[in-house]
């Protein structure tokens, strides 16, 4: 390994010794510590990447094998550093220290978050320059899945919150369930192709993209993306996630791990561009979140609620993009990545100031704040303008290109390529308008009394983030042909189509996007001022289109439904339900059974033991039988525990001593617990209410006939001579390989050592299942 | 604690009980070669224990397991996990087991230590630590619970359930 990925490598281990060091103590994890050094991890990483981006020329790809984990399975860990991994890389290290400085100020006064906050932090640091580095799709599912986990812990970091907690389950079961799909997708087109890591998968694409399987694959991993990166109809985890504190909103769900599932779309686009699903899935999912998002952007009177329901259509933007992208590859795709990461961190920040300074979440609740804060005022106008797409800004060259690469399309004529046109401009009008309220409204008029009358100032380090992000707006928009250099850096093949033309401010006044730009940013001010005209009354999401509500209420009624289920089966008594499965599998089993009788020997009867065997069988029937007659529980228990001893019989007897050690022991263990329960539960002393004759009656044949067919099947199979008898195998090995004479114990710990590591684990999480059935009072008790 | 106090059953049932453990630590040990090992071992001890909690009164209890005996099958959980990831870090290999065996060994004679038997520790820690708590919240709430447990197998109906032993606040388990 060369220099460079050495430090790569070194850059993607950084996050975790910085977790080790915060959480191992010493004075710079304690207070106000961490908020003073950690945003250097992320700017050495940032550092890193900058020096590789710098180092080798655009359009290079890199794959850096780590070590294989499961190499049968072709699962390992690799690296594959191209314009992609890189690019998001920086977003998320870049992103990233900003983000750290921004905490410093937001905790400013609570000193004692910093620690774990920052652990956070780091861990979805870590598990974010997992995912993007990844080069095996293995790997980066389970990379993609930490970063859900760290979410899941920073949005439900004000766990007193409910809202918080709700939100935070909202967005880890979404999130998880369509993980899921990812897996299975991921799966279906790695076992078919043999290969999970993602350039033998390039190189393998065209043969494999006319095969149902990988059609099936990719719907899979879309469902994956889509769920990530908040797409209808997932789209209504994101505005939930607001709960969390501000610098999680602006870090993970505005700026880096919604991107996610736009990362991965760009990830296997040369894998599964060819497929003719492509195009109608990513158009129409694309697009429909995007103006699904503006409308309820525009509806949101919650500054925060704003900013997440646009962000919904900025994701829904990008996905719709690569979906109207060429085979040959795209252009600019990462400029609106980038235009959405400026522009909507500084914007999530600045609003995460107002909270700070002012209390206030509601934007019909501020206003007149640009003389306190007129840095904050320019800040928020810059970002706003780019999210509208005014012209001097990032957001301007990023929806000019996007007209313009639409408007290329449309010549051809397709139904798929009016569509977007129409639904970004009745989009971008809105976008308009929500802009223009965000910064009118929160900032100019008069000034409200209930802002100010807990205003403080915010300090220099807290508004420092945002003016970078805000001057980066600038400066890219202004002076295009920068933009265009170190865009070009980032320059993937396969992705990428080559020769993308520089990019312009100024295309004439008569050309058709600029012409197109203009209409829009006018009729948005006309909806801005019809909107100004009724005063926002109507500013409200419909119930009926609160998805989110409806999750909410499904979640509430799971265990009524749980119930439910529970009442029909009958599962309350085992008299209700054994029946049931009892001749069922009389049924399943006993029909074949009988119908190929004859072809079953009977086993050979004899040997010396047969006449103790016998007997110890007599016995059994017999405690059996008693049982049966017998009416007092103590009698029934005792019974119970007779024929599990008379069953050690038998494993003496065929010389198993382990066996009846066991079974000894375990059959002890199992009396003492019953009893114990017996005396817990009173009323299952109590003998059931009788059942009529004839149900009784049924009962019992069915029960005969069950034991009967059991008794037969045990018979029959007994005297199947077995192909190969797999103890054999172990018998053999157990004293050379695993260094021991007893062969069931050195299976138990050896050979099949897992299987016992998971049974434990099994075992303990069963164990926690009763103790909540068991101890549900005390719980509900505490937290009353 | 279960019926009327027997004097003859609570002094045997301390002096069974410790014969009950060495037999035990017996069984653990001779697991590898001959029939033992940890989960027969950790049954074994179990039982003992509980004999000891049945025949004595519950104030023995905290004498004889003085922590929580979940934190007992948790640590054994980890215990039996490290000794697998022991054969990770030496080998690259997740629970490949390493033997010791010394047939001279000074008085004791043979000797054998291996990863098995750290492994089986853990399997013993955990079935330990299992059967205790199960029977031990049982025998807790087993405190005045004679005219409560009605409600006990009742359905829940919704995310507001209500207490299970609701019948007699104040009764019954008050730790664990």
């Amino acid at each position: 390994m060369d220099l460079e990925n050495t430090l790569l490598v070194g850059a993607l281990v950084l996050p975790w010794l910085a977790i080790a060091l915060v959480q191992m103590g010493g004075k710079w994890s304690r207070g106000h510590g961490p908020g003073r050094w950690l945003w250097l991890v992320p700017a050495v990483i940032s550092a890193v990447i900058i020096g590789l981006v710098a180092g080798q020329g655009p359009g290079n790809a890199e794959i850096i094998p780590l070590f294989t984990w499961v190499a049968s399975q072709g699962i390992g860990f690799s690296l594959q550093v191209d314009g992609l991994s890189l690019f998001f890389g920086l977003v998320v290290s870049g992103m990233g220290t900003l983000i750290f400085l921004y905490t410093a100020g937001y905790f400013a006064d609570k000193p004692e978050e910093f620690k774990k906050f920052y652990t956070y932090l780091l861990f979805f640091l870590a598990a974010m320059l997992g995912t993007v580095f990844s080069g095996n799709l293995i790997m980066l599912y389970i990379w993609w899945e930490m970063t859900g986990l760290a979410s899941f812990f920073l949005i439900g970091y004000l766990h007193h919150d409910k809202t918080a907690r709700e939100g935070a389950r909202m967005a880890l079961i979404t999130t998880v369930s369509t993980g899921m799909a990812l897996l299975a997708g991921i799966l279906l087109v790695g076992l078919s192709a043999g290969t999970f890591e993602i350039a033998e998968l390039v190189v393998l694409a065209p043969e494999h993209a006319g095969s149902t399987q990988w059609t099936v694959g990719f719907i899979l991993i879309l469902v994956g993306a889509f769920g990530k990166s908040a797409q209808f109809p997932f789209h209504y985890w994101l505005p939930n996630a607001m709960s969390a504190p501000t610098p999680v909103s602006a870090y993970l769900h505005s700026a880096t791990m919604v991107k996610l599932g736009i990362f991965l779309i760009g990830r296997v686009f040369p894998i599964f561009r060819p497929l003719e699903a492509w195009e109608p899935i990513l158009i129409l999912i694309g697009f429909t979140t995007f103006l699904l998002g503006a409308c309820f952007s525009l509806l949101s009177n919650q500054l925060k609620a704003i900013l997440a329901y646009s962000t919904v259509s900025q994701l829904g933007f990008l996905v719709g993009f690569y979906g109207l992208s060429p085979a040959v590859g795209t252009h600019w795709d990462l400029l609106h990545i980038m235009n959405h990461v400026l522009y909507k961190g500084a914007l999530f920040m600045v609003v995460g100031i107002i909270d700070h300074s002012t209390g206030i979440k509601d934007i019909r609740e501020l206003g007149g704040l640009r003389r306190r804060m007129p840095l904050l005022f320019w800040i928020t106008a810059i970002s706003a303008a780019s999210m509208a797409g005014v012209i001097g800004t990032t957001g301007f060259l990023s929806k000019e290109y996007m007209l313009k690469e639409k408007l290329s399309y449309l010549s051809d004529g397709l139904f798929l390529n009016a569509f977007p046109l129409t639904l970004v401009i009745i989009g971008s009008i809105i976008k308009m308008a929500f802009s223009v309220r965000f910064v009118f409204h929160v900032f100019l008029g008069p000034e409200s009394r209930k802002a100010v009358a807990h205003f403080h100032p915010p300090s220099f380090l807290i508004q420092f983030p945002p003016l970078l992000l805000t001057s980066l707006t600038l400066l890219l928009g202004l002076f295009p042909a920068i933009t265009t250099k170190v865009l070009q850096a980032f320059h993937v093949t396969g992705l990428h189509a080559s020769g993308s033309p520089p990019l312009k401010i100024w295309h004439g006044l008569l050309s058709p996007a600029f012409l197109i730009s203009i209409s829009i940013i006018l009729a948005g001010i006309v909806l801005y001022r019809l909107g100004q005209a009724t005063r926002w009354k109507w500013a409200e999401i419909p119930p009926w289109a609160r998805l989110d509500l409806a999750f909410s209420h499904a979640m509430d009624k799971l265990p009524a439904f749980g119930g439910l289920i529970t009442r029909l089966l009958g599962v309350e008594h085992p008299r209700y339900h054994a029946p049931v499965i009892l001749s069922v599998g009389l049924l399943w089993i006993g029909t074949p059974f009988l119908l190929h009788s004859g072809a079953f020997p009977l086993p050979p009867f004899g040997g010396g033991e047969l006449l103790i065997a016998s007997l110890a069988a007599a016995l059994l029937a017999s405690a059996g039988a008693c049982l049966v007659l017998v009416r007092s529980w103590q009698a029934q228990v005792i019974l119970t525990g007779v024929i599990g001893f008379l069953v050690t019989f038998y494993f003496v007897l065929y010389r198993a001593p382990d066996l009846a050690l066991t079974q000894v022991l375990v059959e002890a263990a199992t009396l003492i617990l019953l009893l114990v329960l017996i005396l817990r539960f009173p009323h299952l002393r109590r003998p059931p209410r009788a059942l009529p004759g004839r149900v009784k009656f049924i009962n019992g044949f069915i029960a005969t006939a069950f034991g009967l067919l059991m008794a037969a099947l045990t018979l029959v199979f007994a005297g199947q001579p077995p192909a190969t008898r797999l103890g054999e195998a172990y018998l053999v090995a157990s004293l050379p390989e695993a260094k021991g004479t007893n062969a069931v114990n050195t299976i138990l710990v050896d050979f099949r050592g897992f299987d016992t590591l998971l049974e434990i684990g099994v075992l303990v999480i069963a164990t926690l299942g009763i103790l909540g059935l068991l101890l549900r009072r005390k719980r509900l008790r505490t937290h009353a | 604690m279960l019926s009327n106090d027997s004097f003859i059953l609570r002094k045997s049932a301390i002096m069974i009980a410790i014969i009950v453990q060495i037999f035990a630590v017996y069984l653990f040990f001779r697991g590898h070669n001959q029939p033992g090992g940890g989960f027969i071992a950790g049954v074994a001890s179990a039982i003992g224990m509980l004999l000891l909690f049945f025949a004595n009164d519950r104030s023995i209890i905290p004498r004889i397991c003085p922590f929580d005996p979940l934190r007992l099958a948790a640590w054994g959980l980890a215990v039996a996990t490290a000794s697998g990831l022991l054969g990770l870090l030496l080998s690259g290999a997740f629970m490949t087991q390493y033997h010791y065996k010394d047939s001279n060994f000074p008085v004791l004679g043979s000797v054998y230590a291996g990863t098995p038997l750290l492994f089986d520790l853990g399997v013993f820690m955990v079935v330990v630590g299992v059967i205790l708590k199960i029977a031990l919240v049982l025998l807790d709430a087993l405190q005045g619970q004679e005219d409560v447990a009605e409600t006990a197998f009742a359905l829940p109906t919704g995310s507001s359930e209500e207490p299970l032993e609701g019948a007699a606040p104040g009764k019954g388990e008050r730790s664990s």
